[in-house]
């Protein structure tokens, strides 16, 4: 009985198997993540060979530099610490078309949560993989929206 | 590099890595498939697998193109992410959507099938064991649900589920083995009498 049953099971699984072959995501998916992919390209995510490999050297030579310069700074007097640079997430991205004028038009700012596509397509890289990403958004009295930064990753 | 017949995952994510978008695009189509159909087995939407599809190429791109090799090539890899993704989303998700019970035998109606063309009634309880068992997999719990999509629905060895699950072997033939039972309990009212019957050359009907 158990292996007529398990024939049975096996014939189904096969039948939904064979059902399941031409099933893919629909094309709306392959056009988000197209965006997203250019969206990575132009913030500077993703860079062509002979700019990596300059990069590389670029970041060896300013890494060789702090280095020394760390150990002249401890041979010699104590030197201030440098403010750390600000964050892109921290900066209010002006959105594509927007005009702030901070003399004529008064701003709020409200806190929504926004697609990490959408948010690509600014040219905005916010960290981890979460489909929605915190964000505040900068709005004019007119109700259209002037700028946009991430928060922080739900 | 790149090979004629077609390019490796590895030589693909190495061009798409450095901006190729030809190269991210066949990355994409190949292994879309197994990620959107993995995900609608195991949330039962095909709106949340397109959702979850997305996310898990977003996740890739936001990596850079990298990933953990230690836990097996790009196909595991991007299956495992899903999963993780899927089981983030049943987690926050506070109203999951109710999957409804299975239909109960005595609902269907043998007379009304006798009147119908047998060939056509071949074809109709062969697509409704479909969705039977669809809906039976999808009411399984999501530990049985997904090693049954991995090895049997997706063809991985218990290696390979155990590599995406990340546990044991052990752990996923246990499952598996459980998860077949519980299928077969929950199908066993639904006899295949019907198309057995009139599969054979002179099968009775009436």
């Amino acid at each position: 009985m158990i292996d007529q049953c398990s024939d049975d099971l096996r014939e189904d699984l096969a039948a939904v198997r064979s059902e399941d072959a031409s099933v893919g995501a629909p094309p709306t998916v392959e056009a988000a993540i197209i965006d997203g992919f250019r969206a990575a390209r132009l913030s500077g995510a993703m860079q062509s060979a002979p700019r990596r490999i300059c990069s590389t050297l670029a970041i060896a030579a300013v890494t060789a530099a702090i280095v020394g310069g760390l150990a002249y700074g401890q041979r010699h007097t104590q030197r201030p610490r440098m403010p750390r640079p600000t964050d892109q997430r921290e900066r209010f991205v002006l959105l594509p078309g927007a005009t702030l004028d901070a003399s004529t038009d008064e701003q709020i700012v409200i806190e929504i949560t926004v697609p990490r596509t959408v948010l690509m397509s600014l040219g905005l890289a916010p960290s981890g993989s979460q489909s929605q990403v915190a964000s505040q958004v900068m709005v004019g009295q007119d109700g259209i929206a002037r700028a946009i930064r991430v928060l922080r990753s739900e | 590099m790149t090979s004629l017949l077609a390019p490796s995952d590895d030589a693909l994510l190495r061009d798409a890595a450095c901006g190729d978008e030809p190269a991210f695009s066949m990355l994409y189509a190949r292994h879309q498939p197994a990620i959107y159909r993995f995900a609608v087995r195991l949330t039962g939407s095909e709106a949340a697998a397109a959702d979850v599809t997305q996310d898990v190429f977003l996740a890739l791109i936001a990596r850079r193109l990298s990933f953990d090799r230690r836990k097996g090539d790009l196909a595991m890899y991007l299956l495992g992410v899903a999963r993780q993704i899927v089981r983030r989303r049943f987690r926050r998700e506070s109203r999951h959507v109710q999957l409804s019970d299975l239909p109960q035998p005595e609902t269907r109606d043998p007379a009304q099938k006798r009147d119908r063309d047998p060939i056509q009634l071949a074809i109709v309880t062969q697509h409704e064991r479909v969705l039977l068992m669809r809906r039976a997999i999808l009411s399984l719990p999501l530990r049985y649900r997904e090693v049954v999509v991995l090895c049997h629905l997706h063809g991985l060895t218990y290696a390979q589920a155990a590599a995406v699950i990340g546990c044991r072997i052990g752990t996923v033939r246990s499952r598996t083995h459980r998860a077949l039972r519980l299928l077969e309990n929950k199908l066993r009212p639904f006899d295949r009498t019907v198309p057995v019957d009139i599969r054979r050359p002179g099968g009775c009907l009436a």
